[in-house]
């Protein structure tokens, strides 16, 4: 009788064991499957004061690098106004090229990982400051990310650094673009692939956002080309890129909203 | 009993905010991903019923999934390192002879059968967590170094977290 019991009782375990097993595959499948769903993420209204909280403190740690980020961006804003005021020398009245219709929601990375295979950053704005999924987020050194999901008061981002995201690229100088993917390996590096192979490629190459993407403005920094080879199997280049952003100490970011964008994907569905 | 319970739930508490507060802000690299939280599983009393320790151990598991955005790659990782448990233990100690509510720690099992089971156990979690993580054996090279890598951080961590707190725990 023991004995029996005994038995019941071990598999009662096994039962368990398995039964839970199965609930954490549904999890991490559901997880990966459906991105609108905030139940039980870091978007929670709790977890993510709680995560707040904590970037409000680490911050500290951070803020001398922050802070010249953005005097360097200041900078930067500051020589484009005085080129555009005073030399005229500008795209706003080229009347070749529409002017963008952006609109920029700055936002603070309230959560970060560089060591995951799909790394994810969590932003403390969210649906209440317009913001959706699919919107692509830079920072003042290149880009970020593109939203995944949105509560009320936070969005969850995948990081350029997620096996899963795919963002189009194109090569600065002559316009050719291929697909920026991330293997995992390095969260300084980012790899650039099927580049046409009659494309002219040289190590120092600046690779910026495409103006094809209605997720990111185009001309956005992504990196520079550190190495490039050609893939055996389809002929395209595979380039190494450097990555400008620096996963490790993001802050300050800005999500992108194209105004347009609707009235583009409407046409494009048609 | 009572007692017992609240300390060990002022433990949960107290591991979970380390791995969260603490040991996740640890970005050295990509190749680099130490824990803390198997600390609670592999201290448990040595006589808890496997029911038991399989539902704690999802509870640890998923907490740090909520924070960490992972769905339930801890939660799956820790339940399968809890299901070894009982097997790794018994390779070490007589677990029916010990009195209840021992701990596996380092008293019990002296250093060197200690930095076995934990070491052990805790390639066992790393082992599932990266495979499932990186949703397979792909680019086997890099996995073996984040897995490797990252259980030296995770046993340095957990040796010194009970160096640390083996007084208070001597009553």
């Amino acid at each position: 009788m023991q004995n029996l019991l005994n038995f019941l009782s071990n598999q009662r375990a096994i039962i368990l064991f398995v039964g839970l097993q199965i609930l954490c595959f549904v999890l991490i499948s559901r997880h990966n499957k459906f991105h609108q769903s905030v139940a039980f993420n870091a978007t929670n209204n709790l977890i993510g004061s709680i995560l707040s909280a904590k970037s409000e403190v680490t911050e500290y740690f951070n803020l001398l690098k922050e802070n010249r980020h953005l005097v360097e961006e200041n900078a930067n804003l500051r020589a484009k106004i005085i080129d555009e005021i005073f030399f005229k020398k500008d795209s706003l009245n080229d009347s070749l090229w529409a002017i963008p219709n952006i609109q920029y929601i700055p936002a603070v990375v309230v959560d970060n990982s560089v060591n995951l295979m799909h790394n994810l950053i969590l932003i403390n704005v969210g649906e209440n400051q317009g913001v959706k999924p699919d919107m692509g987020i830079i920072s003042s050194n290149g880009i970020v990310g593109i939203v995944k999901s949105v509560s009320p008061r936070f969005s969850l981002a995948m990081s350029v650094l997620n096996r899963d995201t795919k963002i189009t690229a194109e090569l600065k100088s002559s316009g050719h673009f291929g697909t920026l993917e991330w293997n995992g390996k390095s969260e300084k590096f980012a790899q650039l692939l099927h580049i046409p192979n009659h494309a002219e490629l040289n190590i120092g190459d600046t690779v910026v956002t495409s103006a094809f993407s209605s997720i990111f403005p185009p001309n956005i920094l992504i990196g520079t080309v550190t190495a490039y080879k050609v893939d055996p199997g389809d002929g395209y280049y595979n380039a190494e890129i450097k990555l400008s952003t620096d996963f490790k100490s993001l802050r300050y970011v800005y999500i992108v909203n194209d105004l347009d964008r609707e009235e583009k994907e409407g046409l494009l569905q048609n | 009993m009572t007692e017992g319970i609240f300390r060990y739930l002022f433990r949960f508490i107290l591991i979970i905010a380390a791995q969260i507060l603490l040991v996740s802000e640890l970005e050295v690299s990509s190749y680099f991903h130490p824990f803390i939280y198997p600390y609670f599983i592999l201290f448990l009393p040595a006589s808890t019923p496997l029911t038991t320790l399989y539902i704690l151990s999802f509870i640890t598991g998923f907490a740090v999934d909520i924070f960490e955005s992972t769905g339930g790659i801890h939660a799956s990782a820790l339940l399968f390192m809890a299901f070894f448990r009982a097997k790794v233990l018994n390779l070490f100690v007589s677990v029916e002879d010990l009195p209840e509510f021992t701990e596996p720690d380092l008293k019990l099992l002296g250093f060197n059968r200690f930095l076995v089971y934990s070491a052990i156990m805790i390639y066992i979690h790393h082992i599932f967590f990266f495979v499932i993580e990186n949703g397979g054996v792909s680019s086997l090279l890099t996995l073996l170094i984040r897995i490797i890598l990252s259980g030296i951080v995770t046993l340095v961590l957990i040796l010194s977290t009970q160096v640390l707190f083996k007084p208070n725990k001597q009553k």
